[in-house]
Formats: structure tokens, sequence, C-alpha cells
């Protein structure tokens, strides 16, 4: 399911590994942004932070099979 | 409002009031992307269960890598189709809100910062330039210019063997700091040619404090090209020494919406 992410063009494609380590590691989020605005609410969050250090094993893995490409 | 105490709401991007929500599965599979209202915007968002999230919860998955990286994958496809509709704000990878009151709450509570973000996002995405090296190619290239590193390495060749161990720690360390003194460079020559475009640069750190560059830029093939032929340029001169530049894209505005609500963000 991972060969071919889309990208917000309309023929390029990325890896997982490369959407991986900019949806976590380029600190989109840190323990979920939002929880952090409103603070003292009931909000639920996602710990993502234990995964940092798996996103570069995960790049040493096959994780992103032959035909995924990226500019 | 009241909703299930087991569910929450998954968001995955602001977009124009009005905005339909894309076609596409959601974060889970099974699930619909909704696009609902919120005072001046819509929210693209679904229904999930919470404790497939929440850190709290034993049944919480987040710690599964495989699910997580489907989770992204799917969070991703939506942003993009989003992306393509019209200007589309993404929230965090794994932004949940317990009720849709709080989550009018946050969105009311900075309409204008949200409304600019949006306006400044339509019709343009962003790129990410990252550093790749070369670990063989870069040592070589050092020891041949850097003339501490240089001195050592000549000094080890004639050396017998105590004196090659002794000296092998000093080789470390002055290969190091060349290579942190070749890297600092690098930047330093990447944010200068950076500087000089119309892209407003957002510079990120990995953990060993190796940078990348997101900006976003006209969502057409013009600027694509311009881009990429920037960024190719930059990263002939960088060829030699091992390193290279790696564009990747066109994303979504993940590290701008991230530049926008940062300080917003604390730390939990």
């Amino acid at each position: 399911m991972f060969e071919h992410l889309p990208t917000a063009g309309s023929t390029e494609t990325v890896s997982l590994v490369d959407l991986l380590d900019r949806l976590l590691h380029a600190g989109v989020v840190a323990d979920g942004q939002i929880v952090l605005t409103v603070a003292g609410v009931d909000l639920v969050y996602l710990g993502i932070r234990a995964l940092l250090s798996s996103v570069e094993t995960a790049s040493r893995m096959t994780l992103v099979p032959s035909g995924a490409s990226s500019r | 409002m009241s909703e299930p105490e087991n569910l929450a709401y998954y968001i995955y991007a602001l977009v124009e009031a009005g905005s339909a929500a894309p076609v596409v599965e959601g974060v889970l599979q099974n699930t619909q992307v909704d696009s609902v209202p919120v005072g001046a915007f819509n929210v693209l968002t679904s229904l999930v269960p919470r404790s497939l999230f929440d850190r709290a919860h034993e049944a919480r998955k987040t710690s599964d890598l495989a699910w997580m990286a489907e989770r992204a994958a799917a969070h991703h496809r939506v942003t993009c189709m989003a992306v393509r509709e019209g200007p589309c704000l993404p929230l965090a990878f794994g932004t949940l809100f317990s009720s849709q009151s709080l989550l009018a709450a946050w969105v009311h509570s900075k309409t204008e910062k949200l409304i600019s973000a949006l306006k400044q996002i339509q019709g343009k995405v962003e790129w990410c330039v990252s550093i790749e090296e070369n670990e063989g190619q870069l040592n070589t290239w050092l020891e041949l210019n850097d003339l501490e590193l240089q001195r050592l390495v000549g000094n080890a060749a004639d050396a017998g063997v105590g004196t090659v161990f002794l000296l092998s720690k000093l080789i470390d360390k002055a290969r190091t700091m060349a290579r942190t003194k070749h890297f600092k460079l690098i930047e330093t020559k990447i944010n200068d040619r950076l500087g000089l475009t119309e892209w407003p640069v957002i510079v990120e750190r990995r953990r060993d404090g190796v940078p990348s560059w997101s900006f976003v830029a006209a969502q057409s093939s013009g600027s694509q090209e311009l881009i990429l032929s920037t960024i190719s340029a930059l990263g002939f001169d960088l060829g030699p020494s091992g390193v290279s530049l790696r564009v990747t894209g066109p994303w979504p505005g993940y590290a701008f919406a991230q530049s926008v609500l940062r300080e917003e963000t604390q730390h939990v």
C-alpha cells in the first residue's frame, strides 16, 4: 500500500520513510500540539515521541518497496 | 454538545468554509472523512475510537510502528487530496479532540492567525531540502582539505603502533570537528542562497544537529522547475565532498503549519 504515496502535486510520489520523516521528525507533531493550546482540558493525544528513533530504524528496513520514489 | 466518551475527533486540516470533504478513506480503515463547519473554517475530521490513540489506554497502538505508518500514510492522503481542492492548513499528525466544543474553542481562540495562515498557503505547496552524506567520501575529502586532520593522518602514517593508537583518538576528534565545520559552511551557503528567493524558509534540525530546509512555493510547474534547478546548482558544488542535497515534495504545508502554530506548542 506504500508504493506510491501521493504528494500535493499531481504526478510525484514520496516514500513512506520520507513521509514518516516529514510527519514525525519534522515535528509537525510533538505529542499533539493541540493539547497544549488549551491547557488543562480533556484532550487525547498520541505518544509519538517514542517513535522517533524507530523512524531511523525503519529507514534501514525495507519498508519502502523499490517502486516507491522521491524526487 | 456531548460526544460518546469512547470516541474522539481526529483532525486532518483546516480548509475554507464550505469546502467539501475529500472522498478518501480516513486515518483508520473504513472511516470516512467529514468536513465540519467550525467558526470561519471547515475542519476535516473523522470520528475514531480514542482508545487506539490515547496513551493512557491499554488498547493504544501508538507504539506499533507498522500501524502508525499506515495511519500516517492515510493522514497524508487526506491532506494531499485537500490541498488539490483548495487552501489547506494541515494540523499535526495525531491531533485529536475529545469534543467538537473543544475544537471550536481552539479554533475561535486563534481565528485571525488561522485565517492569515490559510491565506498564505493558498495556491502553495511545501518543499523540503535535506543533506545526505556519503561517509567514506566525506572522510576522504576532509582528510584532503582540513589541514589539522591532514597533519594528524600524515603523522600516523609514519608512527609506531602505540603512537598510532594515541593519534587515532586525535584523528577521530579532528574529523568530527572538520565535519562540523564543513556542515556549518554548507548550512551558511544554503541559507544565503535560499535567502535570496521569495520562499519563506523554515530551518529544522535532526537530533544530530544537521539541518533541513522547508519552504512554501507556488503550486506550479514553473515554480517547481526553479526550485529543482536552484537546489541542483547548490548541490553540484558539494558533490566532491561526499555531500548531496535531496529535495522531497511537493508536500502539504506541514512545516508551515507547524511554524504558524509553534508558539502555541508546549511539549508535554
